[in-house]
Formats: structure tokens, sequence, C-alpha cells
């Protein structure tokens, strides 16, 4: 580094961001980033951009709860889980087989299920996934614990590759329906493999703020709520529970722990169970709340939630609440404004820049370690 | 009986011969002291018996149970606490919050109290930063952190690896003041140890390590008179 006095220094960094600023003008043009069209959309409907809000912060919230299942299993075992975002798309699956037992068809001909099914439907999604993800932790990860980090990030990109495959070969079974009734209950998976899968309706879908000129369903609060619900519990899991102290220590030092009586393995598989079950929730809420679910749901699921949680501090629980409702906000508003094509463009853009200007994210590790 | 016996206990990184057949033994009540030079085995012997690292062969016995393949919880649970080199406390967990991981597996929980007391009685320094997060005490604090962490399991043996490291020395002489307390209090201490003229102050016995095998062993007074332990350790004269 050359000695530059601070003033120099303070006058080269604006240079930057206005450099930075121009390119994304010119260079964002064909992703969608053109502000006169952008401007002229927000003065015809403002109200639009409260609507994007609610729809950011829905989204945003089942990002959230993927997020934390990153960010636990990095906070105890440093390992970035890829396989994360397909144990989510399972879990999607999952609840889409849990409510097509109680599914109808209605007199048009669409699917529906009983609100309460929904609800008992998270409880093998959270189950499923939870019990799938400690045992790929068993299967996959533990043998290499004490390798390079290198093979276990592989043996996990592994892991994710398999679980696509599954969830693209279970779409299969939907053909099952053709052998005879008693498999009635695939039918909601239809006749095509890899073919998006609709959910049965759940919800309603009028708005409850009736004729206010923003939506707000059923879903949006529903999604929010659990999402609030889980996190709530979550951190209070963590912070007050032995077991929950069980996986801080062992986050932070895992010789130490052992040290302390703890059975190390036992608190990672345990951490991977929550971890599972919380993607699996997340499954169930996507599922109610965009109505369809496809095997390849899981990478862009993946990368936005991964995102999220490298923007609020991977490691960070808080972290992974922040990051997910920004990056939520972040695809609702370029979904609307920008281009819906280059919205995972965007968010890997800022997976890329918070990587190269500020890798501890925004939120960093928790408070105190400066050890 | 002896509390602690290691009898040839061979321990490897990889291919790294690291222990060459350790036997020793710790009696009840005793300050037993495991001096040497950096990088001569002491940590490794003193995670070996742990169980954070597996022997390949020999045995270890605490009164006589066999501890050799259990895993470091286990032995935990057997009774032996550690404060460990580079003290290894919880960064992001309060003073209080590491004292209680130290008694995480007790069932008495009616006298973890009482030990808490006792710990703070020792170190007053950490009542007084009860609430504060271990990752922000100095280096002193956080090696009574350590200690105090490890008696709140309330250790049949009690392993210490370089309680003095990096100390100020008015500091060294607190830390060595509260080891013989302890002792004392009826604790046995294994006490690891770079500065060994002060480690065989305070030692009934001790054994000299060099190169993952043992040199020397015997009563303290007679190793600190010892020539070759006065030229090699003890700075000579
Ligand atoms: N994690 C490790 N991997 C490989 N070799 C190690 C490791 N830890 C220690 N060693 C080696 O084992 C020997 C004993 O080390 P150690 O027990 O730490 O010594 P001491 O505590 O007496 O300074 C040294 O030669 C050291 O280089
Ligand atoms: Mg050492």
């Amino acid at each position: 580094m050359t000695e530059t006095n601070p003033t120099t220094q303070r006058a080269l960094r604006i240079l930057l961001i206005v450099a930075i600023g121009y390119l994304a003008l010119l260079i964002g043009q064909p992703a969608g980033l053109d502000v006169g069209r952008i401007i002229t959309d927000v003065a015809t409907t403002p109200t639009n951009v409260l609507q994007q809000l609610v729809i950011g912060l829905a989204n945003g919230s089942i990002i959230v709860i993927i997020a934390l299942g990153y960010t636990l299993v990095y906070g105890i075992i440093e390992l970035v889980n890829f396989a994360h975002g397909e144990v989510f798309m399972l879990g999607a699956f999952t609840s889409l087989m849990a409510l097509s037992i109680f599914t109808t068809t209605t007199a048009t001909g669409g699917l529906t299920a009983p609100f309460w099914a929904a609800l008992l439907g998270f409880i093998p999604a959270m189950l499923v996934c939870g019990l799938l993800n400690a045992g790929i932790e068993r299967l996959a990860y533990r043998r290499l614990r004490n390798s390079p980090k290198l093979a276990v990030l592989i043996s996990a990109i592994g892991m994710s590759f398999i679980l696509q495959n599954i969830g693209l070969q279970f779409g299969a079974l939907g053909k099952l329906t053709q052998v005879g009734p008693e498999f009635q209950i695939f039918q909601v998976l239809g006749s095509n493999n890899a073919a998006p899968k609709s959910f049965p309706v759940v919800l309603s879908t009028a708005n409850l703020l009736g004729d206010f000129p923003i939506r707000i369903t059923q879903a949006d609060v529903l999604v929010m709520g659990t999402a609030l619900v889980l996190m709530l519990t979550l951190n209070w899991f963590v912070q007050n529970t032995r077991l929950g102290k069980a996986m801080r220590a062992t986050a932070q030092n895992r010789d130490a722990a052992a040290m302390m009586g703890i059975n190390v393995d036992q608190i990672i598989a345990l951490t991977f169970l929550i971890g599972g079950a919380l993607a699996g929730a997340a499954g169930m809420m996507f599922g109610l709340y965009n109505g369809t679910v496809v095997f390849t749901m899981g990478f862009t699921a993946g990368l936005r939630s991964f995102t999220a949680a490298v923007l609020g501090g991977i490691g960070n629980i808080r972290g992974a609440a922040l990051g997910g409702i920004l990056i939520g906000l972040l695809a609702a508003f370029s979904d609307q404004y920008l281009a819906v094509r280059w919205t995972n463009a965007w968010v890997f853009l800022i997976l890329v820049l918070v990587l190269l200007f500020r890798p501890t994210g925004l939120l960093g590790q928790e408070s105190g370690d400066k050890a | 009986m002896a509390i602690l016996e290691l009898n040839d206990v061979h321990s490897y990184y990889g291919n790294i011969h690291a222990l060459k057949g350790i036997s020793l033994n710790v009696e009840k009540g005793e300050i037993v002291t495991l001096i040497g030079s950096n990088g001569a085995g002491k940590t490794t012997t003193l995670r070996t018996i742990q169980g954070l690292i597996r022997p390949r062969t020999g045995s270890i016995t605490l009164e006589g149970e066999e501890l050799t393949r259990l895993p470091a919880h286990e032995v935990n649970r057997r009774g032996i606490c550690q404060s460990p080199e580079g003290r290894l406390i919880f960064p992001r967990m309060t003073v209080l919050e590491n004292l209680e991981m130290g008694a995480f597996t007790r069932t008495d929980h009616s006298n973890i109290g009482q030990d808490l007391e006792r710990v703070f009685g020792l170190f007053p320094r950490l009542k007084e930063r009860v609430k504060q997060k271990g990752g922000t005490l100095s280096g002193g604090e956080q090696q009574m952190l350590a200690m105090a962490r490890a008696m709140m399991g309330n250790p049949r043996l009690l392993l210490l690896d370089e309680p003095s490291m990096g100390l100020a020395p008015l500091l060294v002489e607190t830390i060595f003041d509260t080891i013989v307390a302890l002792n004392k209090q009826g604790i046995t201490i294994l006490l690891v140890e770079q500065n060994a003229r002060m480690a065989l102050s305070i030692a009934n016995r001790g054994y000299v390590l060099q190169t993952g095998e043992i040199r020397l062993q015997g009563d303290a007074a007679r190793l600190r008179d010892d020539e070759e332990v006065q030229k090699t350790y003890l700075g000579g004269h």
C-alpha cells in the first residue's frame, strides 16, 4: 500500500463510486436499468412501489428461513452446504404430497385443500427435510470433516446434483395414477416429471384490505407470520436452551466444546436437522405463496438465500434475517422495475460485490468476537 | 492406585510420530508437571489424555478405568477437565456463560452455584466481568477464565496447558499461587509448562519431555538440582 493522505483517498473513493455508478447505468440498460422508464413507471402508479414492498417482504421471509439453514451450518462447520437449496426443493415436494392427501377437485377442475391441511403439512415437510439434511451430513460430510475444505465443498455440490435428480425422478411418480385409483395421491404431480407442479389452492386470494389499491392476501400474512414465529423460536432456542448453548459453543470452538463434555457430532447433526427442518418449512411457505413447485427451484432459492446469508454476515442469525429481507426486496423491485430475466444476475452481482468489498457482510460476526 | 496412568502411549499426526511411548502416572492430590521445550509433545500428551487425539498404541487409565479409545466428551464426563493451550474460551459468550459451559455435563446442579462462588473467590477479576464477552477479555483474564471454566467441571484431574504463556511476570505469580491454592483444596493437577523453574517450584514430581519421549523423571526438588535440567531448561547456573 502506498501512502496517500486521507483527502486524496476520499476523493479517489468518490471517483470510484461515480465511475461504478456510470458503468452500471451504461451496462445496466440491457439488464433493465432504464432510469427514464423506471421514473415514469413509479410516477404513473406510485402505489405499486408499496405493493412490491409487500411482495418483497413475503418472498424475503421465505429467503430468510432458507438462509438460516446456510448460516447455521456455516457457523458450525464452516461449510457452504450447496445441497441446502435442493433440500428446500424437496421440502416443497414433501409439502405438496402432504397436501395431496387432503386435495379435492373443485367443480371448475382446479385443485383445492383445506387450510388446516396446509398447517398440518408443515410437520411432515419439516420432519422429512430435517432428517434428510442430517442424513446428508452423516453420509457426505462427517467423514470429510478433517479433510481440506474443498473436499467437503465438492461433496456438497455432488449431493446437490443427486438431490436435484431425486426431485426430477420423483415427478415421475405422477404416472402411477394411470395404474389405479389407489395412487390417486400422486395426481398432483401430473404426467410430466420435469414440469412445474401446481400446489392446490389453499388460501383465498381476496385482498384483506378490501378495495385498497395495495393487495395483502392471506398468503402474505401466513408467510410473514410463519417466518417471524420460526425466527423467534430459533433465536430463543439458540440463546436459552441447553442444546442451543451447546450449538453456540461448538460453533465458537469445537475442541473446547468437546472438552466441556459436549458430543460435537451430535450437535453438528442437530444443527443440520434444524437447518433442514427450516428448509422444509420454507418449501411449504413457497408452495402456498407461489402456487407452483418445480425440481429446479432449489437453485434460484439457494442462490438468493446464500447471498442473503453472506450479505447479512454468514454465521450470524440476525444477519440472515436482514440479508433475506433485503434480497427479497431487491428481487421484487428488480422483477417489477428492471427485468425478471435479470433478477438472478442482480442478486449474483450483490453476492460478488459483498464478497469483494465486505466479505464479513453487513453485520459481520456476532459482536464480541475480537479474540 | 494412581488417578491417571499412561502406559507406552504412541500418538501421531498423520505420519509424524509425536509421542514415542509415554508412560507416566499422577497420584491423587499431587501436582505433577510435564516440562520440555517447544515441540517436545507436551500439548500432544494432554490432548491424547483428553481424547482429542487417539493414541495408536498404549493405554490410558483413570483410576483403573480404560480411557484410551474414548472421545473427548466422554473423557470429560469421567472427570478430566482441561485449561487448554491457547485458552480456547468461547469468545462470543459472556464470562458467566463460559463458566456455565464448564459445568455442562454435571448432574449435581445444586453444587454448581457453590463452585461458581469458589472460582469467583479464586479469580475476583472474573466476577467483575461476568457479563462481558469472553473475546473482549485481556490475555490474563482469558487465562483465568479458561482455568475457572475447567474448575467448573468439578474435575477429578485438572490438566493445565501452559497457564503462564504470554502473561506478565506479576500475573504469572498470581496464576501459580492459584494453582497451589487449587491443589490445597484437594484437586489433582497435571501441569504442562515451559516455565520449568516455576513449575518445579510448586510441583511434587516432574517429567521432562524431549521430542516425544520422557527423558527424565522424579521428585521436583531432585529435577531442579539435576545438572542436565539446569543446563537445558533452567538457563544454567
Ligand atoms: N496439528 C499438528 N499437525 C502436525 N504436527 C503437529 C501438530 N501439532 C503438533 N505437531 C507436532 O508434534 C510435535 C509436538 O507438538 P506439541 O505437542 O504441540 O509440543 P509442545 O506442546 O511440547 O510444544 C511437534 O513436533 C509439532 O510440530
Ligand atoms: Mg504446547
